[in-house]
């Protein structure tokens, strides 16, 4: 778990009824990717928070922000 | 509720189109990596055992008949996975076959967190063989097996943390969907 990083993803999946596959092929990245992502596992690319954000339609700080 | 069906279908016809041309997806990758695991899991038990058969010695135990069941499991094992991973071979030029480099993050990420453990513990062991092999007391510390049984069970105990790593990283959980 990543004791610095929170993020929306799941949120901003459940409003937009997404699943997490969904996402994942959407940004070009595995579903587990995104799992881990999600759960606090992993902290992703620059990269990768840019695509989460901009496939949301909002500002990377709406997806990740610090605790 | 349409789009969402529209969505799925969209994305099951990119994914038929992806394995008709052979375009690596981070699926594959990861399905790749997870087989890594798998064969250097199989491989670890094979050379322990072959290490445990040589310390045990009295060939005629049932210990050391286990054990060579186990060994006799694991050439089948590694022989079964290997046939099962040709069809990753179409890959080869990009998926990261040998280099073990991935384009998808996780699937990066695990390689080099798993490959960096087996890289210390092959340099701590190494150096320790290295230093101490020629040393007397040390050769007879290890009988009755040899130096290069010693190095076989390092070499066993690195596959095994690098296989286990793999695919305890890898996986499946409650991923909340």
């Amino acid at each position: 778990m990543n004791e610095e990083l929170d993020n929306h993803i799941h949120k901003l999946r459940q409003q937009h009824k997404l699943s997490q596959q969904e996402l994942a092929d959407a940004i070009g990245v595995s579903r587990k990717t995104i799992s881990t992502v999600e759960t606090g596992r992993f902290t992703p690319s620059v990269v990768i928070a840019l695509k989460i954000a901009a496939h949301f339609n909002v500002p990377v700080e709406q997806v990740f922000a610090l605790k | 509720m349409e789009i969402n069906e529209t969505r799925s279908k969209i994305n099951e016809t990119r994914k038929k189109i992806n394995a008709r041309l052979g375009v690596v997806t981070p699926e594959i990758e990861q399905q790749y990596l997870a087989y890594t695991g798998k064969i250097s899991v199989a491989a670890a038990v094979l050379l322990l055992m072959s290490v445990a058969q040589e310390f045990l010695g009295d060939k005629g135990s049932v210990m050391y008949w286990v054990l060579g069941c186990t060994m006799l499991s694991g050439v089948i094992l590694v022989l079964l996975l290997s046939i099962k991973s040709i069809k990753f071979y179409r890959y080869t030029n990009r998926l990261g076959f040998w280099s073990l480099k991935f384009q998808d993050e996780y699937a990066d990420y695990v390689s080099a967190s798993s490959l960096r453990i087996t890289c210390h513990i092959m340099m701590f062991g190494g150096f320790q063989l290295a230093i101490l092999g020629d040393s007397q007391w040390f050769l007879e510390f290890l009988m009755p097996v040899g130096l290069t049984d010693a190095l076989l069970a390092l070499l066993g105990v690195a596959m095994l943390t690098h296989g286990v790593l793999i695919l305890w990283k890898l996986r499946e959980e409650d991923a909340g969907e």
